[in-house]
C-alpha cells in the first residue's frame, strides 16, 4: 500500500526560502544540488533533521460519510506535531567580508531575530509552521582557496504537523459467539 | 614538451561523445533548474590516469576512475559566473565528469583535460 505524503514538503521548503531570501534580500538557494554556487553574497539552506514527532503517539481521529464511494464511508486520520531543523549558512566575500554591518553574522543576526516578527510569523503560519526556536548564531569564517570568506550559520529548529488519512468502509456484518454467555449471533448486514 | 604531446597525438584524434549542459538559473524558491543536455562530438585523444577501481560504501558498490583528455575543442567545467555545469565525457561505456582544465592552445594548440568518472 502507498500512502500519501504526510506533509507538502515543497510548500514547506518554498515558505522557508522565502523568509530567508526576503528579511536579509540574499539570493538563497538549497544546499546540496550539485549545481554551480551562486555569486557571493549568497545564502544557503539545508534540512539538517525532522520530521521529529515531538510527541509520543499520534492523534487518530474517525469520521464518517455514507455519501462517500462504497467501501470509503469511514475516514481515519491521523496526526502529530513535529520538528524539523534547518541550517542556515550565509558566505559573504571581500571586501563586505570586512564589514561588521555587511558580513556574514550580521545578515543572520537579521534572519534570527526576524522570527520574532508577526508578519513573518504569520507568513510561516499560513503554510503551517511554528517557530520553536530561532537557534544560535555562529562564526564559521574560512579561508577557501586563497582568501576569507566570512560565513555565519543557525540552526533554526520549526514546527510543522504530519497528517495522514485512509478510509475504510462500514462493518456491515459483525459475529458474536461466547459459549459461557451462551450467544451465537450474527449483527448487521446477514 | 608540449608541441611534442601535440605532434605524438596529432594522427590520434578521434570522435568522442560529449554531453554539454547550457547555463542553467536557480528559480526564485532555490532550486536548481537544468537545462536540457545536448550531445555533441569533438576530437580527442583520451587516456586512462587513474585505474577503474571499486569503491565500496555503505549503501552499495560503485566504481571510480579519472581519464586525461587531449582535445582541441574547449570542454567547460563548472562556473559560477556562467552558472554551467561541468562537460560529461562518454567514453568506453561510462561518463566522466570534467573537473579540469589546462590552456595550452598558445604552445601545445590543444588543451588537457583532468575527468573524474560519475561513479555508480
Amino acid at each position: 500500500m502507498t500512502v500519501n505524503a504526510p506533509i507538502d514538503m515543497e510548500a514547506f521548503q518554498n515558505a522557508i526560502q522565502a523568509w530567508f531570501a526576503d528579511v536579509t534580500g540574499l539570493e538563497t538557494i538549497w544546499r546540496n544540488q550539485s549545481a554551480p554556487q551562486p555569486e557571493y553574497p549568497f545564502a544557503g539552506l539545508a534540512i539538517l533533521s525532522g520530521p521529529e514527532p515531538s510527541a509520543p503517539q499520534w492523534e487518530q481521529r474517525f469520521d464518517t460519510d455514507p455519501l462517500r464511494p462504497a467501501g470509503e464511508e469511514v475516514r481515519i486520520s491521523v496526526g502529530v506535531p513535529c520538528r524539523f531543523t534547518i541550517s542556515c549558512q550565509v558566505y559573504v566575500d571581500i571586501p563586505d567580508a570586512r564589514n561588521p554591518e555587511l558580513n556574514a553574522t550580521a545578515y543572520m543576526i537579521r534572519a534570527q531575530s526576524s522570527l520574532s516578527l508577526p508578519s513573518v510569523l504569520a507568513s510561516l503560519h499560513a503554510v503551517g509552521i511554528s517557530v520553536e526556536r530561532p537557534g544560535t548564531v555562529q562564526n564559521l569564517d574560512e579561508v577557501i582557496e586563497d582568501s576569507f570568506v566570512s560565513r555565519a550559520a543557525m540552526d533554526a529548529v520549526l514546527g510543522a504537523t504530519l497528517t495522514l488519512e485512509e478510509f475504510t468502509g462500514f462493518v456491515s456484518k459483525v459475529k458474536v459467539k461466547s459459549d459461557n454467555l451462551g450467544i451465537d449471533a450474527t449483527l448487521g448486514d446477514v | 614538451m608540449d608541441c611534442c604531446i601535440y605532434e605524438a597525438i596529432r594522427g590520434m584524434w578521434s570522435d568522442t561523445q560529449i554531453i554539454r549542459t547550457p547555463p542553467g538559473a536557480y528559480d526564485s524558491h532555490g532550486r536548481w533548474e537544468e537545462p536540457i543536455p545536448f550531445e555533441m562530438t569533438v576530437k580527442a585523444v583520451i587516456q586512462p590516469a587513474q585505474a577503474h577501481e571499486l569503491v565500496k560504501v555503505p549503501e552499495g558498490r560503485r566504481t571510480k576512475g579519472s581519464v586525461v583528455v587531449y582535445t582541441q575543442t574547449k570542454l567547460q567545467t563548472a562556473d559560477v559566473k556562467s552558472k554551467v555545469q561541468p562537460d560529461v565525457i562518454l567514453w568506453h561505456g561510462d561518463r566522466y565528469q570534467v573537473e579540469a582544465l589546462e590552456d595550452w592552445t598558445d604552445d601545445g594548440g590543444f588543451y588537457k583535460v583532468l575527468a573524474l568518472e560519475i561513479g555508480q
